[in-house]
């Protein structure tokens, strides 16, 4: 029976924090250093003058606009100007630890910052041509949406004013968050499936990182229980947003306390919340991935615990791989042994045509039942994962 | 039925009760009304269009006989040629899309006078003229010769027929959805002032100017609108063809403006004023359920304050607007009507600032009727400081824009970061239209105007800024005053209240030195008046008083302060006393040139002389005239041990008797020179404040003291918001870093929360 994405996401999430934690941290620490130079300047600017105190027993706006002018005529030009490079650093942080993550999840196996790390330098391009992919799909769709809802809202405009009207292009904005989200959904499958299919070898002898390979099951797998999916993905952004705009809103009225800490910590409490949902929402499609794709289907199977040599491997038969649970530390390369779920299960022509046909699957020789068949949760015992 | 002999037959019709029209405002005429209308205009919202007869009566009260007569024929200012739409398309103004180089088709508005003739005068033709700009393709402005000259004191009777369309909501005019506002949409002639007509073409970044008049305006249209408009309401006759006609009578005003919608709901009031019931009248649209009561609770204290403040609001009814949305019509004044500007989601002050504002141009532009093209700044400058002054008292001196609990703002503060945004681009009085671009105007305008005049309230005080703008309304109510009169007034003020000296006297014009009613002043009285400031009034019976001053033979002028040289009576100086000190002041100093027996002074009444200038002059040339930016700022403070050379004492006792050199160094920044006071606090508990001219680039001031500086600051009462940097004005030994701290929080998790946003795309 299909386990509930939802509440197995969340088991998953707070099972496995350390990828939660290190974004966490990354963020924040991308954060802080990028706003050094804000805050050093800006104490400069009104740490000793006494036309500051209306921003201490309160949070007068004019004293804000006027320090924020004499920010503006110092080297940053802005307040927005440090957030140019703190944010792309927590982009970059989020490409490589976002792999580690997704293959924390598949595998439901603990990883420290190393492996995440490592795991997110290995996938690092095929996210890349993930996001472009993204991009480019998602860029033409949103804004042909935007541009109709913008007509749309102009339209409505024409005759209706006032909350109704408001009400109206919020139905439209919330459309387009609708169709966001889904797209979001499939490229954060369509990850999945890459990190999955990463798992195996192609006859190259390297990691299979075909993206494009993984777009149609990727698909499937969004089209697998859609509604129940896509309602679970809603939720969770929506949980996510909401909670950091209120708890977001709760930081900023305590501004005009003449202490820092709650506005601090109820900020950083909503960005927390934020990140969590998120980390909640790929642990749930994990779920649902693996819901769609049960071991069996994909030909899972566990890797020996050492890499078995390519010599004791029939010369002729075609080299696999496996990933369910990985080898700890994931620096063991992948055990060639089965295709993937998603490679070409005919024989890629080669130099010299093989008269024999292709063989199937072998049994893997296991020395114990396989827990990802009959007991998805059960760690991988130890000797399998070593 | 051709359309214009329906039109006179409805004229003709809706003439009647106007024939019994009556005084509205009082008994008397309020103003010198030039020009008597009578409009009957049939307005078609569907099409927003209308066509009118008009019957225009102007009386020649400019002393000399008039050939020529300018029209505004404002609606034409709407196309691209004119020279509003090309000063918006490169500087910036009113209308939208400004950069855009095309002009939408449904912008497009003109009015096109069909005919024209005067009574006596036979047919008559208009001629496009371009007094500004000389831009031929700008129909804003037309003239029309009459055959002779009309005579001083004779009127002439014009009567044109036109036709209106009006544009897609901008600048404050056109339609929205079926809303219309029907502002500058008949013909007006120019203002004869100051020995010529003054009728300027429209500009991007200018209002209105014309003379004050009486209007009797019937407005024929759908019976499903609701229609609000200048004056008060004179009828409504419902017509058989799903119209009815309304009437509308307004007097002692400038213009006539009127606004419809069949979404108005009606929310009225009143305001009772010391000169009887004010009607507030608001339409406020259905989509805006509150906007109807916060409008009429923020006027009728409004009304209340500007009562208290400057004097009665005359007219009978003030009738409030609340236009479309997305329209470009939000915030404009008009007499006795104006328009707001909010939403149905409005958690700030700002629908009761707006029609604050609105209802302060009735005090200063719609009585106190300035030139707008010319010196904006006398009714958005002075709008805007009332507005503050207003709203402070109303919703918070440091709350009336926001008053949310976790930060504030303040209006006063609204107008200083406004001002801040342009500061030194243009004088306070350039005329409107010759400003840098519109951002200049705007800061300047308005936020500078506003804020040199909280600055000269903190010069010359509250109660003189008070004292002034009450003699500012109640002096030139229904008049066209200048700038001059404006500042002379403050002058005057300040003068009376002594928080300002004359530097020189002059008679009044049109009246000889020689036969001024002196009345002379023996050393008993000038003696027992400086032992009280009120002994003169009392004894002589005059609110001010002035002395004139015989000089002994051989004295120069220059070496008497306050005096000066007067053609007239050859011998005489004339100075002025206010307050005792003064004539002390004058007494010592020619005691000390050994003068004092020469002095003659003589009580003249008030009327009778007048200041050339005062010590307010040298604010007024940098702050109203100029371009100077103020910017004062300690430079550095320090405390070292008097005894340099001495090793530290590490025992407090030994410390705490330690004398310091303490120096604060203060510096001007800008190019604006104003007296600076400086506040100084020490570490043992004690302060002093210290006076510096500030006309020198710096100033060291040194003390010897028991303990270290602890902060010192300019302009501690904080009477000085047009100094540019506040932040520089103090420097403080115990530094606090709560302010970064919090925005540095804020700032991380806003970083954060769209770092994790961006984070979607991966």
């Amino acid at each position: 029976m299909p386990r509930s994405p939802i509440l197995r996401g969340l088991f998953l999430t707070l099972r496995h924090p350390r990828p939660l934690l290190w974004t966490y941290v990354v963020s924040l620490a991308a954060a802080w250093i990028a706003s050094a130079t804000l805050r050093a300047e800006f104490a400069q600017i009104t740490s000793t003058t006494l036309a500051a105190q209306p921003l201490i027993s309160g949070f007068d706006l004019a004293t804000i606009f006027e320090a924020g002018r004499r920010f503006s005529a110092g080297p940053h030009g802005s307040f927005a100007v440090p957030a140019r490079t703190g944010i792309p650093v927590y982009l970059l942080a989020f490409f490589l630890l976002v792999p580690g993550t997704l293959l924390t999840y598949l595998t439901n196996t603990p990883r420290r910052l190393g492996a995440l790390l490592q795991q997110g330098m290995q996938s690092f391009w095929s996210f890349v041509r993930i996001t472009l992919l993204t991009l480019l799909i998602a860029g033409p769709i949103l804004g042909a949406l935007s541009a109709a809802q913008g007509a749309v809202s102009s339209r409505i405009g024409e005759h209706i004013t006032g909350e109704p009207a408001f009400l109206l292009d919020l139905v439209g904005i919330v459309a387009i968050f609708v169709v966001a989200s889904l797209l979001r959904l499939y490229f954060d499958l369509v990850e999945i499936h890459t990190i999955d299919l990463a798992q195996t070898m192609r006859p190259s002898g390297k990691p299979d990182r075909r993206v494009r390979a993984t777009l149609a099951p990727a698909w499937r797998t969004f089209c697998t229980g859609l509604p129940a999916t896509a309602l679970t993905f809603l939720f969770l952004a929506v949980l996510g947003g909401l909670a950091a705009y209120l708890l977001s809103l709760s930081a900023l009225r305590h501004l005009a306390q003449p202490r820092v800490w709650p506005t601090a910590l109820l900020g950083q409490l909503g960005v927390f919340t934020l990140i969590f949902t998120r980390f909640w929402q790929r642990a749930a499609e994990t779920v649902h991935f693996r819901n769609v794709n049960p071991i069996l289907r994909r030909s899972r199977i566990y890797a020996p615990a050492n890499p078995i040599p390519r010599a004791s491997i029939e010369p002729e038969m075609t080299s696999y791989g496996s990933t369910f649970p990985g080898p700890f530390p994931v620096s063991d390369p992948p055990s060639p042994i089965l295709p993937g779920p998603n490679s070409n299960p005919l024989p890629e022509p080669g130099p010299t045509p093989d008269p024999l046909p292709n063989p199937e699957p072998i049994s893997p020789s296991l020395a114990s039942p396989d827990p990802g068949v009959f007991h998805h949760d059960v760690t991988p015992k130890k000797d399998l994962l070593n | 039925m051709p359309r214009p002999v329906h039109l006179a037959l409805l004229a003709l019709a809706s003439s009647l009760p106007a024939l019994c029209q009556t005084a509205t405002n009082s008994p008397t005429p309020l103003s010198t009304r030039v020009v008597a209308y009578s409009i009957e205009a049939n307005v078609d919202p569907d099409h927003h269009s209308l066509e009118a007869i008009e019957t225009l009566t102007y009386k020649n009260l400019t002393g000399q006989p008039l050939t020529t007569f300018p029209f505004h024929l404002y609606l034409n200012a709407f196309r691209p040629q004119s020279t509003v739409s090309t000063e918006t398309h490169f500087n910036g103004g009113i209308r939208d899309n400004i950069s855009d180089n095309d002009y939408p088709g449904e912008k497009l508005g003109s009015i096109e006078v069909t005919h024209l003739d005067a009574v006596g005068f036979g047919d008559l033709s208009l001629r496009f003229t371009a007094p500004d700009d000389g831009n031929a393709q700008d129909h804003t402005v037309a003239e029309v010769s009459l055959p002779r000259p009309l005579a001083p004191g004779d009127s002439i009777t014009f009567h044109l027929n036109f036709k209106d369309r009006f544009p897609l909501s901008v600048a404050r005019n056109g339609y929205k959805r079926d809303f219309l506002m029907g502002g500058q949409w008949f013909p007006k002639p120019g203002v004869f002032w100051h020995g010529a007509w003054n009728c300027h073409q429209y500009h991007a970044t200018t209002e209105f100017f014309s003379d004050f008049a009486t209007f009797n305006v019937h407005l024929t249209l759908p019976t499903r609108f609701v229609v609000g408009a200048s004056g008060v309401p004179t009828g409504d006759t419902v017509n058989s063809n799903r119209t009815h006609t309304l009437g509308f009578y307004a007097e002692d005003v400038g213009d006539f403006a009127f606004a419809l919608s069949p979404n108005f709901t009606v929310t009225d009031g009143t305001y009772l004023s010391s000169l009887g019931p004010v009607k507030i009248h608001v339409l406020a649209l259905k989509a805006h359920p509150q906007a109807g009561q916060r409008y009429l609770s923020i006027l009728q204290r409004t009304m209340e304050q500007f009562e208290e403040r400057y004097g009665p609001y005359p007219y009978k009814i003030i009738t409030v607007i609340d236009p479309e949305p997305g329209s470009e019509i939000g915030g404009m004044e008009y007499p006795t009507l104006i328009t707001g500007d909010t939403s149905w989601f409005e958690p700030t002050y700002i629908t009761e600032i707006t029609a604050e504002h609105e209802f302060g141009h009735q005090y200063w532009y719609g009585m106190v009727a300035t030139n707008e093209f010319e010196d904006a700044w006398l009714d958005e400058g002075i709008n805007s400081y009332t507005e503050a002054t207003v709203t402070g008292a109303l919703l918070g001196r440091k709350t009336s824009v926001l008053n949310f609990p976790w930060a504030n703002l303040s209006d006063a503060s609204l107008q200083r970061m406004q001002y801040l945004l342009a500061s030194d681009f243009d004088p306070v009085t350039r005329h409107a239209w010759q400003f840098r671009n519109e951002a200049s105007y705007g800061a300047i305008s308005y936020g500078k105007s506003a804020t040199l005049l909280a600055t000269l309230e903190g010069i010359v005080g509250t109660q003189t800024m008070n004292d002034a703008m009450r003699l500012w309304f109640t002096r030139y109510r229904f008049t066209h005053p200048t700038a001059e009169d404006f500042l002379r007034t403050i002058e005057e003020a300040a003068i009376q209240n002594g928080r300002a000296t004359a530097l020189g006297y002059t008679p009044t014009s049109g009246v000889p030195c020689t036969q001024l009613p002196l009345r002379e002043l023996s050393d008993l009285t000038i003696a027992k008046a400086l032992g009280d400031s009120s002994q003169l009034k009392r004894t002589f019976g005059v609110d001010q008083y002035h002395v004139i001053v015989e000089l002994p033979a051989g004295a120069h002028p220059p070496c008497l302060p306050f005096t000066q040289p007067n053609s007239d009576r050859p011998g005489i100086g004339v100075a002025h006393t206010g307050p005792p000190d003064d004539l002390r002041a004058l007494r010592q100093t020619m005691a000390s040139q050994q003068i004092s027996s020469a002095l003659k002074a003589f009580a003249v009444a008030p009327t009778t002389m007048t200041f050339t200038s005062t010590t307010l002059r040298a604010f007024f040339n940098q702050a109203v005239y100029g371009t100077q930016v103020l910017d004062y700022a300690v430079d550095s403070i320090d405390s070292s041990p008097v005894q340099w050379w001495l090793p530290a004492e590490s025992d407090l006792k030994a410390k705490d008797k330690t004398q310091y050199l303490d120096t604060v160094v203060l510096r001007r920044r800008g190019d604006f020179i104003l007296p600076v006071t400086v506040e100084v606090v020490f570490s043992d508990g004690s302060s002093l404040r210290d006076s510096w001219d500030g006309v020198d680039r710096w100033k060291k001031f040194a003390y010897t003291r028991s303990g270290r500086i602890v902060s010192a600051e300019i302009d501690p009462d904080h009477i000085v918001p047009l100094d540019s940097d506040v932040l520089n004005n103090s420097i403080t030994t115990a530094p606090n870093y709560l302010p970064t701290q919090k925005l540095a929080a804020i700032w991380v998790t806003l970083h954060q929360l769209a770092a994790q946003l961006a984070a979607w795309i991966v």
